[in-house]
């Protein structure tokens, strides 16, 4: 009965969070009225919306008919409740059914429906980490397992919920109480009196001056232990303040005596009684136990009936009124048999093995998850390290490619630099040598003109004066010759120069016109030029062109100057990778070894050798000469 | 964390690929522009080379020029030197 306190302050808590508004109004009404409770149920049916008002409907009423001690209509309301709550419900109210639920078994003396649905609400609440509900199931259990006597497991449980209790800073103080008593209790019954007043003084340290009106029933338990202790005098004094502590509290209130006050007023009967038969007085204490039997009765609780008649059957053993102490004997052992009979035992163990087994598993889930977490864990950290490291090789590449960019950007501006600057150096050399070569130009140019002045000049003395004088005559001839020849020979150079490169056509017409003003010069002899067709495509430098054409040149003029011959031939064909030269006169000749070789030979030779070629030169007395040039053949494809 | 971890990666990815990429890219310009250096400085060697050859085929000129005029005042000289002996006989 204790603990209904408590669950009704759940229960009104319940009310105010979760349940709507005006059905919510309707159900407190019917909840606390005294009267008008059932017409205020039926306005709340007809307000019922959905499933949720419906389960907050049973929920109320089961709770109502507890109070009203019409436990079979509480049960029926209960476990509609709990269908409709169990699927997806509010889990406050859940609790608070199971809770409630407990308490009805409890006082039908059926222990072990009421430990299974105390069992629910711990592995709900377990389920759910509500601590609160955690600790408040472990002293549901602790008074189970008190009211069927099994007090080792009842302080196990209480000292659990006290555990979770004293960890909260803000635990409820109410709660605490509770525990402690359900602890004290067990400790109680055990036998073990002085643990039992430890954890009932122990609820002292809670509840000071006013408020120890609403702990009566400490009062009265601890009397309870002092009797059981054979103290007497304490004893009464004890049970006798508790009693007037609950009357106080009755009269303040102005409460229904519900079965909780009956429950308490047996309690203390009960004790009464028990002292005044320890102390032989058998009048007082047959009155207090009829008092008592009428409280017990009234509380229709088993357990306190049960009790009664184990305390009067002793009693009337004593005042040797055998009879009766027979009938309350039976009564007691009918009553004990109902709580522990042998099947409800069975299943008091399979439950509590049921809870442990599930809890194994759960706490076996819960291992096995940490290590699955833990591996998870490991795998991520694993992952992150890769990660990380591919990071780190990442920025060292991008460092590396930056370092390298920015060295092959130097290098890059280096060689870019070195190559202008050689570019800027040639372009300046050859603006240099361009004007040096204009220069030249100018004074071939003005080379030419003073060459014309002088054959002009030296034709017009001719025909102007009558020269009779064949020496003076042929001076002046000789000065306009060479200065002609001259002129051919600056032309032929500024020919040369004028030219990027000199194809062997240009050379071969080149070296026909000198043969035929050869021809002219000279009647009596005959020449033959003859050049592979071939050749037209080989192409030379300037210098290259130039040295050929004054070597045949030089070849030519010397075989008419000095070899006297009838005819000179030249022929030009190519011979393999070479081009060959071959000049021939059927001349005078000389002989090689007699005739020291003059200037004209030499620089032929050297001519030759300027353009990588070979020069060979063979004659014999009367038998002519023959020159044989070879050269490199660098023909291009036009 | 994970996913924040492989975006930096890819873009780490992403930024070596533009840098690899760019020094490609750099590297081939580079290249181009030292092809057209390297032929631009091969236009002004030839160039360098004609006017080499052209200088050459000047000084040879210029020293054939000297024998040339060396030899065109000897035979003024001779020719003076004539004119002198003949005027002087008539003189005589």
């Amino acid at each position: 009965m204790k603990k209904f306190s408590f669950c009704v302050f759940l229960f009104l808590l319940n009310y105010q969070q979760y349940v709507a508004q005006e059905l919510k109004d309707v159900l407190i009404k019917a909840y606390s009225s005294k009267d008008s409770s059932n017409y205020y149920f039926k306005i709340a049916k007809r307000k019922i919306k959905n499933k949720d008002d419906e389960a907050q409907f049973y929920f109320c009423k089961s709770a109502r008919f507890g109070d009203l001690n019409q436990y079979d209509s509480a049960i029926v309301y209960g476990k509609k409740a709990i269908r409709l709550l169990e699927n997806k419900g509010d889990l406050n109210s859940l609790l608070t059914v199971y809770s409630n639920m407990n308490n009805v078994y409890n006082n039908q003396g059926k222990y072990d429906i009421a430990l299974e649905y105390s069992l629910k609400g711990l592995k709900k609440a377990e389920k759910e980490k509500k601590d609160v509900w955690i600790s408040f199931f472990n002293t549901q259990l602790s008074i189970d397992y008190h009211d069927y006597e099994s007090y080792e497991k009842g302080v196990f449980f209480g000292k659990k919920a006290l555990k979770l209790l004293l960890q909260k800073k803000d635990a409820n103080v109410g709660a605490i109480w509770q525990t402690l008593n359900a602890i004290a209790i067990n400790y109680d019954d055990w036998n073990k009196p002085d643990s039992a007043l430890y954890y009932h003084k122990k609820v002292f340290h809670y509840f000071k001056g006013k408020d120890t009106l609403n702990i009566s029933s400490t009062y009265n338990n601890i009397g309870n232990t002092l009797l059981k202790q054979k103290k007497y005098k304490e004893a009464k004094h004890w049970l006798k303040t508790g009693f007037k502590i609950s009357e106080m509290k009755s009269d303040a209130s102005n409460d229904v005596k519900n079965t909780r006050y009956f429950y308490e007023k047996a309690t203390l009967f009960t004790n009464l009684a028990t002292i005044e038969s320890e102390l032989n007085n058998f009048s007082e204490a047959e009155k207090l136990f009829a008092k008592a039997h009428d409280f017990a009765t009234k509380s229709m609780s088993a357990e306190k009936l049960r009790d009664l008649y184990a305390q009067r059957a002793k009693f009337f053993t004593k005042a040797k009124k055998y009879k009766h102490a027979t009938e309350d004997h039976e009564n007691y052992i009918k009553l004990r048999d109902s709580v522990f009979d042998a099947k409800r035992a069975k299943t008091f163990a399979e439950l509590e093995a049921k809870y442990q087994n599930e809890k194994k598993e759960k706490e076996l889930l819960q291992v096995k998850a940490k290590v699955v977490e833990r591996e998870n864990l490991i795998k991520k950290k694993n992952t992150q390290f890769v990660i990380l490291s591919l990071i780190v090789a990442g920025l060292l590449i991008i460092s590396y490619l930056i370092y390298r960019q920015q060295k092959l950007k130097n290098k890059q501006q280096q060689q870019e630099f070195e190559l202008k600057s050689a570019i800027a150096k040639i372009e300046t050399q050859n603006k240099l040598q361009e004007q040096r070569l204009q220069i030249s130009r100018d004074l071939h140019d003005n080379i030419g003109s003073q060459l014309t002045f002088i054959i002009s000049s030296v034709d017009n003395i001719k025909y102007a004066f009558d020269i009779t004088n064949n020496k003076l005559d042929s001076k002046l001839s000789g000065i306009s010759d060479f200065a002609k020849a001259t002129i051919i020979e600056l032309r032929d150079t500024i020919w040369a120069m004028n030219k990027s490169e000199i194809t062997f056509e240009d050379l071969q017409i080149r070296i026909h016109n000198f043969i035929e003003k050869a021809k002219i010069a000279k009647t009596d002899i005959s020449f033959n030029f003859t050049v592979d067709s071939q050749l037209k495509e080989c192409k030379f430098s300037s210098v290259e062109g130039m040295n050929i054409y004054r070597t045949i040149q030089e070849a030519i003029n010397n075989s008419m100057k000095y070899a006297n011959s009838k005819t000179i031939s030249i022929d030009i064909k190519p011979n393999q990778d070479d081009i060959e030269i071959l000049i021939n006169d059927d001349g005078k000749g000389f002989k090689m070894d007699e005739v020291s070789l003059g200037n004209g030979i030499a620089n032929m030779k050297k001519r030759i050798s300027d353009v990588n070629g070979f020069f060979d030169i063979q004659s014999n007395e009367n038998q002519g000469t023959k020159i044989q040039i070879t050269i490199p053949k660098k023909c291009k494809k036009a | 964390m994970e996913y924040l971890l492989v975006i930096i990666f890819l873009l780490l990815l992403m930024v070596i690929f533009c840098l690899a990429n760019k020094i490609v890219a750099d590297r081939d310009k580079f290249k181009s522009k030292l092809r057209l250096l390297n032929e631009l400085m091969n236009d002004f060697n030839s160039q360098q080379q004609l006017q080499d050859s052209q200088i050459n085929i000047s000084n040879e000129l210029r020293e054939r020029l000297n024998q040339i005029v060396n030899e065109i005042n000897q035979d003024i000289f001779d020719l003076n030197y004539q004119l002198f002996e003949e005027n002087y006989q008539k003189k005589i």
